[in-house]
């Protein structure tokens, strides 16, 4: 565990925070270089991205603040420093999401762009959350549940004394966030690997979402957060209904048989190379799709 | 080449760039052609207000923002996080001690309410700020009009707090922060 990478004097560098940093930087980074090569990088598209990076920061707030009203009254009577008690309030990653969407599509309405550019959102998100995790496992506990599997991590006796809640932590537990991690460097590796054979703008980001709110739901039975009702977490009661929201969306769609591109006016005869053009050299390949 | 281009405005909104040129290569069209179609329609470029110029690319209609109405926008997306980072705390604050004895717990719905009316607001006015000064001309072009964007963008950022205060102080006037 090193929940503090550097400290001088007054200066403390929470590891935390560093991979954030680091994972908004990189993600963003991907982000507008995956637009670039799209031909569609613009000036909307800077104060679109902008406004979803701070509707996450603030959803990522807003949806932990019901959680615990005592931290926030305990730290104002304490006399705690306002910046202080928001930065240590609670943050969750389904909160970002939700609040970068929102503020995503109000920005886009607001500047009149309608082309869809969420599928260049998700290969940075993998890689984002895959980095935000790793800070995760170093300065977060509990690691998640007890467990007796030969991969279980345990912590000194110490180090789970610095930590006001942390329940299990004198035994092996599941490192919860490293499955997260690898499960975001193996979604990373999927978007790379298949995502031009998604035809409909905006379905990458989707599929991505589903994924991981799925996985984030199995997740949990090994996280060691609190049970909040019906036997589920926090994070659990709010990725139900974002599964079931984007499950709805495919099935909606699969109905419709949206994947189903429209077939291209033919070329006329003389027109176009048909027998010149090698039929390997397509960077398309629509061999998936049901006709 | 117009039924290429035809094909690609009527799709291009909902179906990718790839999967298009898929199928017009399938119906046996020239990648050349299909290329310089997608230049003529401007799939590259997003919104309403792409719109083909006389040389056949697409660019906005606006014109490009210059480095000046860039450096305002970032200044005026410094201002919003900063204020809204403080008015977030500001409302939580005013709720532990607004309408009663302190030591009361936040937890209620009302302040709740509050910082999400708040951070919407927040966000909207950013949008709308940074909306109306990328329409503004660049500072080159129209030093007023940037001026005048510049100062919307102020005026929304206070009137918005206001708002919020006003709201903040007339909820604990009646103790409904308690």
């Amino acid at each position: 565990m090193i929940p503090v990478l550097w400290r001088s004097g007054g200066i403390v560098v929470q590891t935390h925070d560093v991979f954030s940093l680091l994972a908004v930087a990189i993600g963003l980074a991907i982000y507008y270089r995956s637009l670039r090569a799209a031909g569609m990088l613009e000036p909307r598209i800077i104060i679109a991205s902008s406004a979803v990076v701070v509707g996450g920061v603030i959803g990522a707030r807003i949806i932990t603040a019901w959680e615990h009203p005592t931290f926030y009254a305990d730290s104002i009577a304490a006399g705690a420093p306002v910046s202080w008690i928001v930065e240590h309030s609670g943050k969750s990653i389904l909160g970002a999401l939700a609040g970068g969407y929102v503020a995503g599509v109000a920005a886009k309405r607001a500047l009149r762009y309608t082309t869809s550019t969420a599928d260049h959102y998700a290969l940075a998100l993998a890689v984002a959350t895959a980095i935000g995790r790793i800070g995760c496992y170093l300065s977060e506990l509990p690691l998640g549940t007890s467990t007796d599997l030969p991969w279980g991590v345990a912590v000194s006796p110490a180090v789970a004394a610095s930590f006001a809640r942390c329940p299990g932590c004198e035994l092996p537990m599941h490192p919860s966030m490293l499955y997260e991690v690898l499960f975001s460097v193996v979604a990373a590796a999927a978007i790379l690997r298949w995502r031009s054979r998604v035809p409909v703008r905006g379905d990458v980001l989707r599929l991505y979402l589903l994924a991981a709110c799925s996985f984030r739901f199995l997740v949990e039975f090994v996280r060691g957060n609190q049970v909040e009702a019906f036997g589920l977490t926090g994070p659990q009661l709010v990725v139900i209904p974002m599964v079931a929201v984007l499950v709805a969306h495919f099935v909606r769609e699969a109905r419709a048989r949206t994947w189903e591109v429209p077939a291209a006016p033919a070329a006329r005869p003389g027109v176009g190379p048909v027998q010149t053009r090698p039929p390997s050299t397509a960077p398309f390949d629509p061999s998936w799709r049901v006709t | 080449m117009n039924e290429i281009d035809d094909y690609i405005r009527a799709n291009r909104e909902r179906y990718t760039r790839e999967a298009l040129t898929g199928k017009l290569r399938d119906a046996g069209h020239d990648p050349a052609d299909i290329e310089a179609a997608w230049e003529r329609v401007g799939g590259a470029v997003g919104g309403e207000d792409a719109a083909p110029t006389a040389s056949g690319t697409t660019r906005g209609t606006r014109g490009r923002p210059g480095i000046g109405t860039f450096l305002l926008v970032l200044l005026v997306f410094a201002g919003y996080a900063s204020v809204g980072y403080l008015g977030v705390a500001g409302i939580l604050f005013s709720a532990y001690y607004g309408g009663g004895e302190p030591g009361a717990p936040v937890g209620s719905v009302v302040p709740t309410a509050l910082v999400a009316v708040y951070v919407i607001a927040m966000v909207a006015g950013f949008v709308y700020a940074g909306a109306r000064l990328l329409r503004a001309p660049s500072v080159s072009e129209g030093a007023s009009a940037i001026a005048t964007a510049f100062g919307v963008s102020v005026a929304l950022l206070f009137g918005i707090n206001g708002a919020c205060i006003a709201g903040v102080l007339a909820a604990s006037a009646v103790g409904a922060l308690r």
